[in-house]
């Protein structure tokens, strides 16, 4: 029984001038303890299924999925109430902008309570204490002072500690963490990886890792799901997914990791924009900027399907969305 | 903090200097001299004009009339009324309390209606509940309370019945007004039912007075909610499980009420020349209906000193909004 | 809602990231008149506007009689729909037996005057002071700036019913009163706009140029600072009319004959609770036109949103 359990999920938002489909066919299974890094250029859809699976979206958007399950409780058909005890609780996510994601009007000691306050209960005292060991914990230093300060005089890096306090605060079965680096500076990128996966393995978290940074999924993810255009292009092992690519744009997106060309001027690129909402091309969603498109790419969608040409012969999540998926060969150079 | 109110301070001098002057032109740029003035129809013969003019100082140079008209302003001596011979600031005094507690109440008036529905209206952007708040809000905006007020007395006064149609309190009480407030007053004085009707008589004058800032608060209100609602803070406190009203009514409105405390502020320059109309029709003892007298009775005296007190109190409340602005926001409070 | 105009809709902003490509070159004004048709409320605002302007022009024509023409037996007629009313008198008639429709009709003639002239004359002179303001700096700026701001520290009301008690009562001192009343906000805000506009490159491209001051204020700078005032000057006529009204209606304004609806009021107040009907119309009268005005404002700056907000 995985912990998260998804089939077929799609959102569509409603607007004044007809229904647009945000996201499409999304299939993601989770166990208990697993890190999913979910990747993909800006605009593929990551962050809205991440919204879907919060009760995040605005009121317009429509999510609809043949199966939606957490911890085999239905979240489509939840009433709203049962489905807020979950998040925060048993779900917790953190954002990418710290800085503007704390409230500027309270100080980082009332949001991490309040997110006890309302889940946990217990005494005033002992939700204060709760409070000092969770900055404790997340390494920010001095945390009983602390508790009085507000977002704006602490770094973002502080800040995505206070998220990351806030978060772990009801001691949830699964953090969604929508590109908790990105915002940071270089150096503190690192500090708050580390610190998720220490809190991850220590607490045995399942986690979602969204981030568009191939690097850090490969650093710290055991499953990968590559999103592109509102769909999964490809999900795998991080291992799979990082020797034997088989969808073009996975190909195309670790080709672009400085890593894989030391010492070159250029890194290779991949021409062209993801295709917005309003936008999409007929057939292949990539089509249009895949270096190895085919005439039956640009007619007909191709759906995820399994895929066993690589070696891991007991990976039942190895899945692709290419009519011609890229051959296996050496780490680095894909050819058709 | 402290020298943030000192640099407030220093730069209303020079603006309390400015409008000293314009007062003080006021007088002199009337056709006539006070003396004849105060002498009426009746006449007066050259010489007593002459000594009379002596008296008043009105001879000497103009800029030392200035001067003096200063220096006597620091010792709160602000002159007599040429109709009843008494300290203007006096009789301001005695009537100020009378606009105050209109004001006082047309201001509650305003934030208690004015806020919940910018918000209501804000949250529900779109609905058909936003539609009626906002298009009775633009008419509030747009209308005469001079006319508003004789409206509401044919129908409260007239039809029905139930409300005075001028004055504080009946003429059946007759009670001692140590703090010139009658809601207090009343109070005090045990006198059975005179509460009550002190309350009678202030309804329908606050409520005139009320209607353009509780549009103008509403109007504002729903702009920032709906501004604030898109803030990332909103997305985490959601995130957090917290329930929609809890969401609304401490995260978004403490972050929206930021903006909306200037334009309480403001609406006080709207209350002082709304209460001039609102006097007027409710024949209210108050300052404004004191000053439009003034201006009818050519006592230039009482008008003088009304309008530098009316505008020096503009001054001061625009002052403590500013630094009340510094409280509820805590970003302004430490970089200052 | 379907009409969606040929260029793409500015309205749908939700998609924002997209690259908004400049619309097939059409003129400014037209593009305004799209964004501000689709704008129902304000579309009526401007109907209302224009009625009241033919009603202002025609008076002569369309009111059944002369404003102050007083019919002694008469007096104090209800409207046509009550009992021992005559359809003579469609509003019915005031104290003295004049017909209140004929009045209200020949008042928008002269609200309309008000508002107009008023406009005119704190719209010039607010936007001529904020020129040089924005332009000149140093101490011209300063001395400006501060007399608005002592301007501002008085209510506006209040500080009319004061130029009016120098200037005395009577109809063009009050639009003089409330023309002085709202100057600030036409100078504060030509200033902010010159103040963003003066160092972008257009300006200093004209500047080096050789531009002169007059040609850098009027031809090149103001034209950029229009969006804002053109809101101003709507919302500023609704401020008039309403002032104006307040003005009359205190006995400061407009004398007695005179048909203007706030003077109208002052005479209609003692029959308040007699007479409804002399109370009613006037009242309603102002209210339409402030409230047509304010819609129109409202419109106009939704519709020139994306320059405002920048």
């Amino acid at each position: 029984m995985p912990l998260l359990d998804i089939q077929n999920l799609s959102v569509a938002f409603q607007t004044r001038s007809g229904v647009f489909s945000a996201v499409t066919d999304i299939h993601l299974t989770l166990d208990k303890g697993e890190v999913l890094g979910v990747v993909g250029e800006s605009g593929s859809g990551k962050s809205v299924t991440m919204l879907a699976m919060m009760g995040l979206l605005p009121w317009n958007a429509q999510v609809t999925a043949d199966r939606f399950s957490f911890d085999d409780q239905d979240m489509l058909s939840m009433p709203e109430k049962a489905r807020r005890r979950l998040t925060g609780n048993d779900i917790a996510m953190i954002f990418q902008e710290p800085t503007t994601s704390l409230n500027p009007s309270f100080t980082i000691g009332f949001q991490i309570i309040e997110a006890l306050k309302i889940h946990e209960g217990g005494s005033r005292r002992q939700r204060r204490e709760r409070a000092i060991e969770l900055l404790d914990k997340v390494g920010i230093p001095a945390p009983a002072k602390r508790l009085g300060d507000y977002p704006h005089q602490l770094s973002g890096g502080m800040n995505q500690r206070v998220m990351i306090a806030m978060a772990i605060a009801c001691n949830p079965r699964l953090l969604i963490a929508d590109e908790p680096t990105t915002a940071l500076d270089v150096t503190i990128q690192a500090q708050i990886l580390d610190l998720l996966l220490e809190l991850q393995q220590e607490r045995g978290m399942a986690m979602i890792l969204i981030t568009h940074d191939m690097g850090v999924v490969a650093e710290a993810a055991e499953r990968v799901a590559v999103m592109y255009a509102g769909q999964l292009v490809e999900t795998g092992t991080a291992g799979d997914v990082f020797h034997h690519p088989r969808h073009p744009y996975t190909g195309a997106l670790l080709n672009a990791l400085p890593e894989r060309h030391p010492g070159q001027g250029r890194l290779p690129t991949i021409p062209g924009v993801v295709p917005g909402i309003e936008d999409r091309p007929q057939g292949c969603l990539f089509n249009p900027r895949c270096p190895h498109v085919q005439e039956d790419c640009r007619q007909t969608r191709p759906a995820l399907e399994s895929d066993h040409s690589t070696g891991s012969s007991h990976d039942v999540f190895k899945k692709v969305r290419c009519y011609h998926p890229l051959v296996a060969q050496e780490q680095g150079e894909v050819a058709p | 903090m402290l020298t943030f109110l000192l640099r407030k301070l220093a730069l209303l001098v020079p603006t309390f200097l400015g409008v000293t002057i314009i007062t003080f032109a006021l007088v002199h740029l009337i056709p006539g001299d006070p003396v004849a003035i105060m002498a009426g129809e009746r006449g007066i013969d050259p010489e007593r004009h002459a000594q009379l003019l002596h008296e008043l100082g009105l001879d000497r140079p103009i800029w030392q009339q200035y001067f003096d008209f200063l220096w006597r302003l620091l010792h709160g001596d602000l002159g007599r009324s040429l109709v009843t011979h008494n300290s203007v600031f006096d009789e301001f005094l005695a009537l100020f309390p009378a606009t105050l507690e209109l004001s006082i109440c047309a201001m509650v008036f305003a934030l208690v209606l004015g806020i919940p529905l910018g918000v209501l209206a804000g949250v529900k952007r779109g609905s058909i509940i936003d539609h009626t708040v906002m298009g009775t809000a633009l008419t509030g905006y747009s209308m005469p309370i001079f006319w508003w007020g004789l409206l509401l007395i044919i129908f409260f006064s007239g039809v029905l019945g139930w409300t005075p149609v001028s004055g504080r309190l009946s003429s059946m009480f007759w009670i001692e007004t140590p703090t010139g407030f009658m809601l207090i007053d009343t109070l005090l004085s045990k006198e059975p039912g005179a509460f009550v009707d002190a309350i009678r008589h202030l309804i329908l004058p606050s409520i005139v007075l009320g209607t353009i800032p509780l549009a103008v608060i509403a109007r504002m209100t729903r702009s920032s909610i709906l501004e604030v609602l898109g803030e990332d803070y909103i997305r985490t406190a959601r995130a957090k499980g917290l329930a929609p009203f809890r969401v609304i009514a401490v995260h978004a409105l403490r972050n929206a009420m930021i903006p909306v405390t200037t334009v309480i502020g403001l609406q006080v320059g709207v209350l002082f020349a709304g209460a001039i109309l609102t006097e007027t029709i409710f024949s209210w003892p108050g300052v404004g209906k004191w000053l439009i007298d003034s201006v009818s009775r050519r006592d230039y005296p009482s008008l003088q000193g009304g309008i530098l007190l009316i505008a020096t109190l503009v001054m001061l409340v625009n002052l403590t909004v500013d630094l009340l602005y510094g409280l509820i926001n805590p970003r302004i409070r430490h970089n200052r | 809602m379907t009409q969606l105009s040929s260029q793409p809709p500015a309205a749908a902003s939700e998609t924002a990231e997209a690259t908004t490509l400049p619309a097939a070159t059409s003129h400014p004004l037209i593009e305004l008149w799209h964004a501000f048709r689709e704008n129902h409320a304000a579309l009526a605002g401007l109907i209302i506007i224009l009625l009241i302007f033919v009603a202002a022009i025609g008076a002569d024509f369309i009111a059944p009689h002369a404003p102050t023409e007083q019919f002694r037996d008469y007096v104090l007629v209800p409207p046509f729909w009550q009992e021992g009313g005559s359809i003579r008198f469609l509003l019915g008639t005031d104290d003295v037996g004049r017909d209140i429709l004929s009045r209200i009709i020949y008042g928008a003639r002269l609200s309309m005057l008000i508002g107009l002239i008023v406009v005119s004359l704190s719209l010039v002179t607010g936007v001529l002071l904020g020129l040089l303001a924005g332009f000149l700096r140093g101490v011209v700026e300063t001395v400006i700036m501060r007399l608005m701001d002592i301007m501002l520290a008085i209510p506006s009301l209040l500080l009319a019913v004061v130029v009016v008690a120098v200037l005395g009562p009577g109809l063009f001192n009050a639009m003089l009163a409330i023309a002085v009343v709202y100057l600030p906000h036409y100078v504060r805000l030509t200033r902010g706009s010159v103040i963003s506009e003066r160092d972008r490159d257009y300006v200093i491209a004209s500047r080096l140029a050789g531009a002169g001051l007059f040609r850098l204020m009027f031809i090149t700078v103001l034209p950029n600072c229009l969006a804002p005032l053109i809101v101003q000057a709507t919302l500023g006529f609704s401020n008039a009319v309403l002032d104006a009204a307040a003005l009359g209606f205190l006995g400061l304004g407009a004398q007695p004959p005179t048909p203007e609806w706030g003077s109208m009021l002052a005479d209609a107040r003692q029959y308040v609770l007699d007479a409804w009907w002399v109370v009613t119309f006037p009242g309603l009268a102002i209210l339409i036109t402030v409230l047509a005005f304010n819609i129109m404002g409202d419109g106009l700056r939704d519709a020139l949103d994306p320059k405002l907000k920048r």
